[in-house]
């Protein structure tokens, strides 16, 4: 099955292509050309690795089709290390040594895409947000004490992947400052795990009956959580906390549905539901950091 | 400010690294020595009973540093199941006489801990790295934060003793002034020492600040 991408590719093309692959009648190897991309979010490509890596696991044997060598497309990639994380060998027009790409692409800020399975890649992490990310947190004049705020955003969020997504789920860590007004830091983290309604069924019976709009507001609720323990429920909730408290957005997407969750310049909290319809399960959550506002 | 020392029995600092062994036989953080990255719950349920297990050691009217100098991050889930547990069970009245600091804390982790403290509703009485004055860690009144303050000052304190510091166009009563000093008590940052007879008859109770 050979599938071209054209034009910016964003978290729905990427449902496109495993919606189209679905329905189509030979499911052994899946060819996406990407010479067409002209732009990609982070969002998209953590979603992409993970939807990539799941087919992977149904051994879906899957090629790549390069963006050419002066599209700025690849050199994102590249510094993402997309192709290094994927570890597929037949990658069509891929430069195949090393090269140095400078990490500012198109005013952009972009460390490597960062796997997720154990506690010791949630510390490196960590460690890499508070160096890599160092210059990205400075550059939006976050102090020291932000900084440590912020890197419990990130820790929360990545023990959430793997307390809840199930133990086999993989989780994909992205990071990129973008320099272009409105300029901000966005982290995204996407896993191909059991969704949050499964995890919050664990110990919520009537989960199961709940609509997606509900299962996302119930997860990011103080106290309700996936785990049967008394005192659980602070990782997501502690998140939407913090990013209040830096006037900064959440993008969650599970089950058949997404929420953003931003607090406005005024104070004033926006939450905005939307049905989508989603091919795999898993979770994608995406954090916007705006510059310091002091 | 200055500070006056406590009268609590400062005991040896637990230095917090990762080859510290805790009571499952496992180091605290494998492969790493400084720069400690204390994440999830699972961890934080591991350090829970070496730290118990030391805090029940410690002689009465005494106080256990936690030197966190290679603590570069500790997330609200370890610290909920650590020490945002100990702190919970002191409120119920559990580890008698025996209290925690946190020393040598950096600004990263003093804005984990905070975060912690603010969403368990907690107060931890934390020294920043290179300071010796103690600071709280959690969302306290002005009050009882100005009468921490005072305690720290004045290296004990009686509920008169607060209302002479204050001053008296404050118009405290004893009644309120002991309910700051009690409160405090039960958050964990001072300390009953003793009681002592009052001219004209009557005890007070004398409090010294944990730090």
């Amino acid at each position: 099955m050979n599938i071209q991408v054209n034009g910016h590719l964003d978290i729905q093309a990427v449902d496109n292509i495993i919606q189209t692959f679905n329905k189509s009648s030979s499911k052994s190897k899946l060819t996406l050309d990407l010479r067409f991309v002209t732009g990609i979010s982070i969002e998209c490509i953590s979603w992409l690795v993970i939807v990539l890596l799941s087919l992977k696991k149904e051994k879906v044997k899957i090629s790549i089709i390069a963006p050419s060598d002066d599209n700025a497309v690849l050199y994102k990639l590249k510094m993402w290390r997309f192709f290094d994380v994927l570890k597929e060998e037949d990658i069509y027009n891929s430069i195949k040594k090393q090269i140095y790409v400078h990490p500012f692409v198109n005013k952009h800020w972009i460390i490597s895409l960062k796997l997720l399975k154990s506690n010791k890649d949630v510390r490196s992490i960590i460690n890499g947000v508070l160096d890599d990310l160092d210059f990205c947190f400075k550059n939006l004049n976050y102090t020291k004490n932000d900084i440590g705020h912020l890197s419990t955003v990130v820790s929360e969020a990545c023990m959430n992947v793997l307390d809840h997504a199930g133990d086999d789920a993989i989780g994909v860590f992205a990071a990129e400052l973008i320099r272009m007004e409105p300029k901000r830091l966005v982290i995204s983290l996407a896993d191909d795990g059991c969704g949050l309604r499964t995890s919050l069924s664990r110990s919520n019976a009537n989960a199961t009956d709940w609509d997606d709009e509900t299962v996302i507001r119930q997860a990011l609720t103080k106290g309700v959580s996936g785990v049967v323990d008394g005192d659980r429920g602070l990782g997501l909730p502690a998140v939407v906390t913090k990013l209040s408290q830096y006037r900064g957005a959440l993008y969650i997407r599970s089950g058949q549905g997404s929420m953003r969750h931003r607090m406005t310049h005024e104070g004033t909290l926006e939450e905005v539901f939307s049905s989508e319809e989603v091919p795999v399960p898993g979770t994608l959550i995406s954090v916007s950091l705006p510059p310091a506002t002091n | 400010m200055l500070k006056k020392t406590s009268l609590l029995q400062r005991r040896s600092s637990l230095l917090l690294h990762g080859e510290l062994i805790l009571a499952d036989g496992q180091p605290l953080q494998e492969g790493a020595t400084t720069r400690l990255i204390l994440i999830g719950r699972p961890e934080g349920k591991r350090f829970l009973p070496y730290l118990e297990h030391r805090l029940e050691e410690l002689p009465r009217r005494s106080v256990m540093p936690i030197d966190c100098q290679h603590v570069r991050v500790m997330d609200i889930s370890f610290g909920d199941e650590s020490l945002g547990r100990i702190a919970r069970r002191r409120t119920a009245k559990e580890y008698p006489e025996r209290y925690l600091v946190l020393e040598n804390v950096g600004e990263e982790l003093e804005a984990n801990l905070q975060s912690l403290c603010e969403q368990r509703e907690i107060v931890l009485v934390v020294t920043r790295t290179g300071e010796d004055l103690p600071t709280l860690l959690g969302e306290l009144s002005t009050e009882l934060s100005d009468t921490y303050n005072i305690a720290v000052r004045e290296g004990r304190l009686t509920a008169r003793e607060l209302i002479e510091q204050i001053g008296g166009e404050s118009k405290l009563t004893i009644a309120a002034s002991s309910n700051r000093l009690t409160r405090l008590e039960a958050l964990g940052v001072v300390a009953q020492v003793d009681a002592e007879t009052i001219e004209g008859g009557g005890r007070q109770k004398v409090f010294t600040p944990v730090y």
